[in-house]
Order: C-alpha cells, then structure tokens, then sequence
C-alpha cells in the first residue's frame, strides 16, 4: 500500500507545484552563485568608480575562481531548512485537520506508510531540486570560472543534501505531534534556529545538521578530511529518531 | 466464538472515554450478516463514537469488538480490507478529479488496474457523478461529495459498510437516490447506517438500534419494534369542538390516552380533531364509532394510524431522559 500512497503525494507535488517551487529554487541558486562570483567583484569596482569622489581606488587581488562560486553556492545552503519547514509543515496536520486522514486511514494503509510515504516524496522532492541546482551550477561554474573538481563537487552536494533530511524529519515529527500547520512550522523554524544557536557551542556543531554545514564550508576551500563522519552520522540519526517517534506517536493518535 | 463468527458485527461491552465524557458505554451489540441497521441517536448520543472505534481509527477505553469474525485490535488491515466506510462530513484532496480520488482508494486496496477502471466508471454511473467525474472535487457541491463518499465506500465490494450519516447533507431527491442505492445492497452486504433521519430509516433498515447518552436503548428487528412499543391508535375528525369529548374518553378503561394532534387549537382555536391511543385496540375499535354518533358529533374523519419508528424514538428516548431525571 505504500507503492499507492507514495504515487498519490507524487501527483500532489506535482499538482500543488510543490516540484516546480523546488527546482525553481535551487535552480535559481545554482545559476546566481557562479555568475555572482564572477560579476560581482567587476561590479563593486565599477560602483565605486562611479561614486567615488575622493580618489580612493578598489581593486581585487584576484581573479574569481571556480571555487569562489561553489562557496557561494555553499553558504547560500544555509537557508534552505526554512524552504523545507514550508515544504513539510502541513504534511500530516492538515490532513488530519481536513479529514481526508480519516478517510485514507479507514482503509487498509497503515500508519507507517501512511507518514513514510510522505517523507519519501518530499525527500525524492528535494533530491532532484539539489541535482537540478548542483548540475546548473556545475555548467555555469565550468563556463564562466574554470574547472571544477567533479568528485570533490559530488561529495559536497551528498553532504548538502544530507544537512537538508533531518528537516523533513523533523517537520513532519511536529506536524504530527501539533494540531495546526502554522504551529508544526513554528516549531520547525524554532529547531532550525535551536540547531543555529547550539552550532556555536565549541563541540556541539557537529553533534547538529549544523555540523555538515560547517564541514561543507571548509571544505571548498581545504582538502576534504573526515571531519563530515560525526555530522553525517549525527544528521542521520536526527531523522531517523524523529522519524520514528512520528511513527510511534501517530500509532497511537486517535483520528 | 461460534457468535463471533457468525455476526458481521459484535460489540461485547465497549466503551470509550474521552476524559471525563462517557461517550460509549458497555455497548453490546450483535448484528448478523447481509442485515441493515439503522443506528439511531441524537446528536451526541455516541453514534459516530462507535462507527469510529468499530474503523479503529479510535481506540476503546474498554471492551472488544469483531468485524468479519476477527477482533478490531488485532485485525485490523484485514478488517479494513473488508470493510467500506463513509464519514459523516467525508473530505477528499480538493486537487484530485472524482475518479483520480476513487482510483486512488481502489489502489490502496489493490484492486488490478483492467477491473479498477471498469469498477470506477460503474460506480460513478452508480452515484450519477458519471459527467463530473473529471472535474476537480474543489468544485464539487457537498451533495456531489456525500455521493462520491459513498462511491468510494463501495469501491472493495465490501462485506461490511459503515455509513455515518450518509443522506443528512442531501436534498430530498439526493438521498432517495443514495437510500436506493443502499437498499440495492441489502443481501450482498452488512450495513451499519446511524442517521437521526428516522424515515430514512425507516424505508430501508431490517434492525434498529437507538442509542441514547451512549448507552444502547435498544436493539430489535424494525416490525417488532414498532408492535411492541406502538400502541394503535385513530385519528377522529368531527364537526363540532371535541375537548368535551376528550375528557369523556379519558375515563374509559380501553383507552390509554387521548391526545389533540399538535395542529390543532393554535391560536386559541377549537379543536376539532383528536389522538385517540387504545389499550385494548378490539373493544375500542367496536365501541368508538358508537359513542361518537351518541354524543352527538357529526363525524367527518376516522382514520387508524399508522405507527412509525419517531414514535418509537420519541418513547424510548423519552424514557431514557425520565431515567437520567430520577437518577
């Protein structure tokens, strides 16, 4: 019965425009990273050019690189649980608010399917708006700044999408657990921030999500280490921990 | 266990809870295969409690219960398989067409893609959303939806339909096209109808069960219901004011009790018609006609009447509300 459940919130992304949003993101975020990259710094010159009236000059050092963009492309990451709070919010309170929960769970489709049918899609979602942006970015990094490290680059965006997971998981933990949508999306962004604050704890950072994205940073810029194992393992554990307890708790929710 | 195998619903003590509120209570209650039952309540007497736990979509606070033979908390995608259900207020994904929706639910019971497709255009003739079908159910009229509710109910052939007030929301024609379509399934399947529509009930239903504060009044095949609880009566019309007469009958040992039609005497008007209910129906009906020529009243109307389930309801539920008063 999942296969049946699985279609039915693909067809919804589809029909909601929940898969065109997404790809629209990302894919607006993998072009203005290597462009931004490489326009910006001719920008700020010619700005201040223009307005400068005390003869002070601004230069860069430096010619953009592949990896300026790919950083960019990296940080402007950092956003992106929020888009997945919205995404996931009212996953299963607004069914249940609606009814139509009552009406699905009437027939013969457990919970578990049910609540991981909806992970699965978002999930799968994200996934192809991460390959979408990771591959434009890829081609304008590639045209406009040079060459780019292919196995580093794949690395960074596995990783990427693995800091992205855990907030699916725990969005639709607090959709389950709270009646209303704007409360589970409260409380999601309340988590994303938590996970913020708790980052800056020397030694927390990667026990968080936070921690990948930290890990992610440095690693554009520095050889990769094995640095992302402790937040990797973390960030997996976050979602399947949350996930469960989604599990457990509808199980026992009355409908 | 031969009983639980036999019946297509049984409840043996359930009861649910919610905090403080008994919604159900100590509900037993068989009913056999293939057989209609008009459960009947008022709003809040625990009806939809019940068609609830009996989906599981709740749990009891105590008791158990079998559908299709098999207990509800240990069978319950089996049961589920097995049996159909239309909510009271049924909601649906406002983005889906009607037959996408019931494509969907017959999915999810596995019906093969060749006989889901032939099953789906049949039930659409069936509900007659066959020219709505591909149109979004956000633009759907509540009636529209019950309709479709009741179509994706039957979706499983099911063996056992729960229908929580299925025609409230239903214009008249509406719902004696549903109540039809219900009734063609008498023999095929088990029905569970509560409704606080008594006519409805009474048009269709093979057993009535009336619950009242959660607790089961009664449980009974819908004809000896309404011998046992209806006592005969007529209706008399005469010319002249009858409230001379009424006190006149009153005193007579085969009469039960003597009523004016709730039409009658408005406005401070006389009242020319009266309810007379018989306690011993053969020596009133010999010696009625007698006595009204002999007190002088010019009869223009004398018509038996004809018990009905709202009488019974009326009774039964006012009966329960004298308990509650005493207790």
């Amino acid at each position: 019965m999942f296969v049946a459940a699985f279609k039915k919130e693909w067809k919804e992304s589809l029909r909601r425009h929940r898969i065109l949003v997404v790809i629209g993101i990302f894919l607006i975020l993998g072009i203005i990273s290597p462009v931004g990259a490489k326009l910006l710094p001719k920008m700020l010159e010619m700005m201040a050019t223009k307005t400068n009236t005390q003869g002070i000059q601004v230069s860069f050092t430096r010619e953009p690189m592949a990896g300026d963009a790919i950083f960019q492309y990296n940080k402007n990451f950092s956003m992106l649980p929020i888009l997945i709070v919205l995404l996931a919010m009212g996953l299963v309170a607004e069914e249940k608010t609606r009814g139509t929960a009552e009406m699905i769970l009437s027939k013969p489709v457990s919970r578990f399917s049910f609540i991981f049918s909806k992970f699965a899609c978002l999930a799968l979602v994200i996934l192809i708006g991460a390959a979408s942006g990771g591959v434009v970015c890829l081609f304008y990094t590639s045209i406009l700044l040079g060459g780019v490290d292919i196995g580093k680059y794949l690395f960074l965006n596995f990783l990427l999408f693995f800091y992205l997971v855990p907030f699916i998981s725990i969005t639709l933990f607090m959709s389950v657990v709270i009646k209303n949508i704007a409360g589970a999306a409260i409380s999601g962004i309340g988590f994303y921030f938590f996970f913020m604050i708790v980052g800056v704890i020397p030694g927390i950072n990667r026990f968080t999500p936070q921690g990948i994205y930290s890990y992610t940073a440095k690693m554009v810029l520095n050889s990769p280490s094995t640095e992302w194992i402790v937040p990797f393992i973390s960030s997996l554990l976050i979602t399947v921990v949350s996930f469960l307890l989604s599990i457990v708790i509808f199980e026992k929710q009355e409908i | 266990m031969a009983k639980r195998m036999d019946a297509a619903i049984l409840c043996e003590g359930l009861s649910k809870n919610y905090g403080e509120v008994k919604a159900l209570k100590n509900l037993n209650l068989e009913i056999k295969s293939n057989l209609i039952l008009g459960f009947l309540g008022v709003n809040g007497a625990g009806k939809t409690t019940t068609i609830k736990l009996l989906n599981s979509l709740i749990k009891p606070t105590s008791g158990r219960a079998f559908v299709c033979g098999m207990p509800i908390d240990e069978n319950q995608m089996a049961i589920k398989s097995l049996v159909g259900y239309l909510s009271q207020e049924p909601a649906f994904y406002q983005w889906m067409t009607g037959r996408e929706f019931l494509n969907y639910i017959g999915s999810i019971f596995g019906i093969r893609k060749s006989l889901l497709k032939e099953r789906v255009s049949h039930l659409l003739e069936e509900v007659g959303l066959s020219d709505s079908a591909n149109r979004r159910l956000g633009g759907y009229s509540t009636g529209m939806k019950q309709r479709l509710g009741i179509a994706q109910a039957l979706i499983n052939d099911p063996k056992v339909l729960f229908l929580d007030e299925p025609v409230s929301s239903l214009d008249p024609v509406g719902r004696a096209h549903v109540l039809e379509i219900i009734k063609s399934l008498k023999g095929r399947a088990t029905i569970f109808m509560s409704s606080h529509i008594l006519n409805d009930i009474e048009r269709i239903c093979d057993e009535v069960a009336i619950i009242d504060r959660g607790e089961l009044v009664i449980h009974e095949k819908l004809s000896r219901l309404k011998e046992k609880y209806i006592s005969p009566a007529v209706l008399v019309q005469c010319k002249e004011p009858l409230e001379k007469f009424k006190d006149f009958l009153q005193q007579q040992d085969y009469i039960q009790r003597v009523e004016f039609p709730d039409t009658e005497g408005k406005d401070g008007k006389e009242k020319f018609s009266l309810k007379i209910v018989f306690a011993d129906f053969e020596k009133g009906k010999r010696v009625l006609p007698k006595l009204v020529v002999e007190s002088g009243l010019t009869l223009i109307k004398y018509e038996m009447l004809t018990p009905t389930l709202e009488d019974v309801f009326m009774k039964l539920i006012d009966k329960g509300e004298k308990r509650g008063e005493s207790a």
